[in-house]
């Protein structure tokens, strides 16, 4: 018995090979070996966590969106979902991410070549920096495959298409600025939507008599009030007001156009066409609205998707839109709007290593089910032939239709450091601390400096 | 294997071992990127791009003439100037009522803590919504009270935004200090206290040449902590308005950040960060000099 027992004592650590082996590697490793041991493995757990991504069995296709109002993030799952049944193997990790946020933690991921595999941009200048850095793909042999491209509407392809390669694809909606206005307050005083700017300025007086303001807008968020601007240089000096300076091709934004435009908005900002605190209003958390829900303001211009944001406040019946007004003498086409068709272009990153993929994982998300669940939600896919059936959506996508020209957000359009001129510049203009004509020429010294002297 | 040990000398393992990571992950997340700052100082870059231009000393002398930059030092400064101004008082002075009350208090010392515990991105939130110039619980609470001339646009007026902030920060970071006085009170020796006492010194006299005296090493670690804090603030500014309007808010933090990741400058973002860290450090240098000196001299 003694015998058994010690002999079983013996096997103990025999059953417990773990324990044994633990034993053993300490006991043949030197003491500064195993200190060695233990630095470089924290060190490669450091490094690789900073370096490698998770791998997955077969491929990993990295997904962020900033689709976050109702039923946006659901749209994308289910497209994603879809894809996945379809598609075993391939895994799709979707991250939503806030608006702002996303525009910061894209580009950081893209210079440290750490990009997710598809993102969305609003195409222009941002976009156009990316492809110049060989951060994006062309993906014109994947559009040309089964004639792909000509599923959408020819306009979504402006803003994301340079030297004739593709760089997006048009997925979400279709977005233009227009005014909003409180059904119930313009019919207390027995008002009618303005088609001229003296018109809007009428109204406004008679607002302000009895302490309205006409307007409410999110300059904080700086953004919002750039729409102004834009809209105006289009209404006072046509299109090519902009884009002539813009591109360089003889226009400047020291053109008449510019400084009357900014003039005009100074007159309304002094005429009380905005409500108190105007320039620090958030957009992030919807303050602007409060005064338009609470009667204190009339109205907003703002992008169609305020719709949303309105329908999950319960208010979207209290609300009608219509578009920017004319410019009494402008040489702008008055049914021209200021927005994108096609809003949100998915990319591909050329660090995705399963582009094929990728780009099937955006197929799904414009497919038929998508399409229709976007119809429903009261959007207007950027695809041929789509059956609307929102009456919003219908009435939105006729201003669309007949829009003599569709200019893109302009701190989208221009290049991400004038863009950034331009938002501030803009602000300081309805703070009243910048004069139309300072703004103007420093817009123009900064597009001399980036895009070089205005050339016929 | 014979050699004997020296008890005394310590052995390279046990250095590598204690120091090593330490040095090493300081080495990777501070000092590298800081040089790496000073370095990218000296080229235009978009962050994106895979080649980076070198103009030289271009940024430093646009940093130089750059009205914003220096509108945000100043913004720095204020926000030191009201720290200075606000927390100590306010912290030193909770803390000795908070010292004085003993344990029959406590709750207190939960309750004030509290603004510290928030994240600062829900302090900032909410306060946007506190200071909203329509419907904020300031701005309405003035005009139940008939001040509605009193009711401003805090943080939307360039003149006064920086200011709102700037409380408010304080209101933040109090906490902080009253904890740091407070453990240095509890620190001083109750015979001092006693004898001090018995001489006769009490309330007001007993702060003045017991406690006050004996808070100057904290007094100096709080105000050095409030420079650094201070002249790199970001968090609030950022979240309540961006650094503006145009750039009344703006610290040196936010508009490098503004610079390098929203203009897609890196290369003047890196000027103005190695800018920070240069007059961070300056400053912070000046007080240490400054604070050695007078412990000298008494």
């Amino acid at each position: 018995m003694v015998l058994a027992t010690e002999k079983s004592e013996d096997r103990v650590p025999a059953a417990i090979p773990n324990h044994l082996k633990g034993e053993g590697m300490k006991a043949t490793l030197s003491k500064k070996g195993k200190l060695a041991a233990l630095v470089t493995v924290s060190a490669l757990a450091i490094s690789g966590a900073l370096v490698s991504p998770a791998k997955a069995a077969d491929s990993t296709i990295t997904l962020w969106h900033i689709q976050n109002t109702d039923p946006g993030p659901k749209l994308i799952q289910d497209a994603v979902d879809r894809f996945q049944a379809e598609n075993p193997g391939v895994k799709v990790e979707v991250s939503p991410l806030a608006n702002d946020a996303f525009k910061d933690k894209l580009k950081v991921a893209l210079g440290a070549n750490n990009a997710p595999c598809i993102f969305p941009t609003w195409g222009g200048g941002p976009l156009n920096a990316y492809v110049k850095a060989g951060q994006v793909i062309n993906l014109n042999t994947y559009l040309a495959k089964d004639n792909y491209k000509n599923r959408f509407v020819p306009a979504s392809w402006a803003n994301v298409t340079f030297d004739k390669k593709s760089y997006g694809v048009p997925v979400e909606n279709s977005s233009i600025a227009v005014i909003w206005y409180n059904k119930a307050v313009f019919a207390k005083y027995n008002l009618k939507t303005p088609k001229t700017w003296d018109e809007l300025l009428a109204i406004t007086k008679t607002l302000k008599s009895k302490n309205v303001a006409a307007f409410t807008l999110a300059g904080g968020s700086k953004w919002p009030s750039i729409m102004w601007y834009d809209y105006l240089v289009d209404r006072i000096g046509g299109s090519t007001a902009f884009t002539s300076a813009a591109l360089r091709t003889g226009g400047k934004f020291t053109d008449p156009a510019f400084i009357q435009a900014g003039t005009m908005i100074q007159d309304l900002i002094k005429a009380g066409g905005f409500v108190k605190g105007y320039n620090g209003l958030s957009y992030d958390n919807s303050q602007q609205r409060a005064p338009l829900y609470a009667g204190k303001a009339a109205m907003q211009l703002m992008g169609n998707w305020e719709y949303y944001g309105f329908a999950a406040d319960k208010k979207a019946d209290e609300f009608g839109f219509f578009p920017f007004p004319s410019v009494k003498g402008g040489k702008g086409d008055p049914t021209s709007v200021l927005g994108t068709v096609g809003d949100n272009f998915y990319s591909i990153s050329a660090s995705c290593p399963d582009k094929a993929a990728a780009f099937k994982v955006i197929q799904y998300l414009i497919d038929d089910k998508s399409v229709a669940a976007r119809v429903a939600a009261g959007r207007i896919p950027p695809v041929k032939g789509v059956k609307l059936t929102d009456p919003f959506a219908i009435e939105l996508n006729k201003m669309i239709e007949k829009a003599g020209g569709v200019q893109l957000w302009w701190d989208q359009y221009l290049p991400p450091e004038f863009a950034g001129l331009h938002l501030d510049q803009t602000q300081a203009l309805f703070g009243l601390s910048q004069t139309p004509k300072g703004m103007a020429d420093a817009q123009e010294k900064l597009a001399v400096k980036l895009l070089g002297p205005s050339k016929k | 294997m014979a050699k004997q040990m020296d008890p005394l000398k310590p052995k390279l393992s046990a250095l590598v071992f204690f120091i090593g990571p330490t040095v090493f992950l300081l080495a990777l997340f501070l000092l590298w990127p800081i040089i790496e700052s000073f370095r990218l100082s000296f080229f235009d870059w978009n962050g994106l791009d895979p080649s980076k231009k070198n103009v030289g000393f271009a940024n430093w002398s646009e940093l130089l003439g750059d009205q914003y930059f220096w509108l945000s030092v100043r913004n720095g400064f204020i926000l030191l100037g009201m720290s200075i101004l606000v927390q100590v008082p306010l912290g030193l002075g909770i803390a000795v009522l908070l010292y004085r009350a003993g344990n029959r208090f406590r709750i207190f010392k939960f309750a004030y803590f509290f603004p510290f515990l928030m994240s600062s991105v829900a302090v900032g939130i909410l306060f946007r919504q506190v200071f909203d110039p329509n419907f904020g619980l300031i701005n309405s609470v003035l005009t139940q009270i008939n001040l509605e001339s009193w009711a401003l646009d805090w943080i939307g007026d360039p003149k006064i935004a920086i200011y709102s902030i700037s409380l408010l920060v304080c209101w933040q970071f109090i906490p902080f200090y009253i904890l740091l006085f407070l453990a240095a009170l509890n620190g001083i020796p109750r015979e001092l206290e006693e004898a001090a006492s018995i001489d006769g010194a009490q309330d007001w006299k007993l702060f003045r040449r017991i406690h006050l005296p004996l808070l100057k090493g904290s007094m100096i670690t709080a105000i050095t902590l409030m420079v650094i804090g201070s002249l790199k603030y970001f968090d609030l500014m950022w979240v309540m308005t961006g650094g503006g309007p145009v750039y009344s808010t703006s610290t040196m933090a936010t508009y490098l950040y503004q610079s390098a990741f929203k203009s897609y400058r890196v290369g003047y973002g890196s000027t103005i960060a190695s800018a920070l860290f240069l007059i961070v450090f300056t400053v912070a240098m000046l007080i240490n000099f400054l604070s050695r000196k007078s412990r000298e001299e008494n």
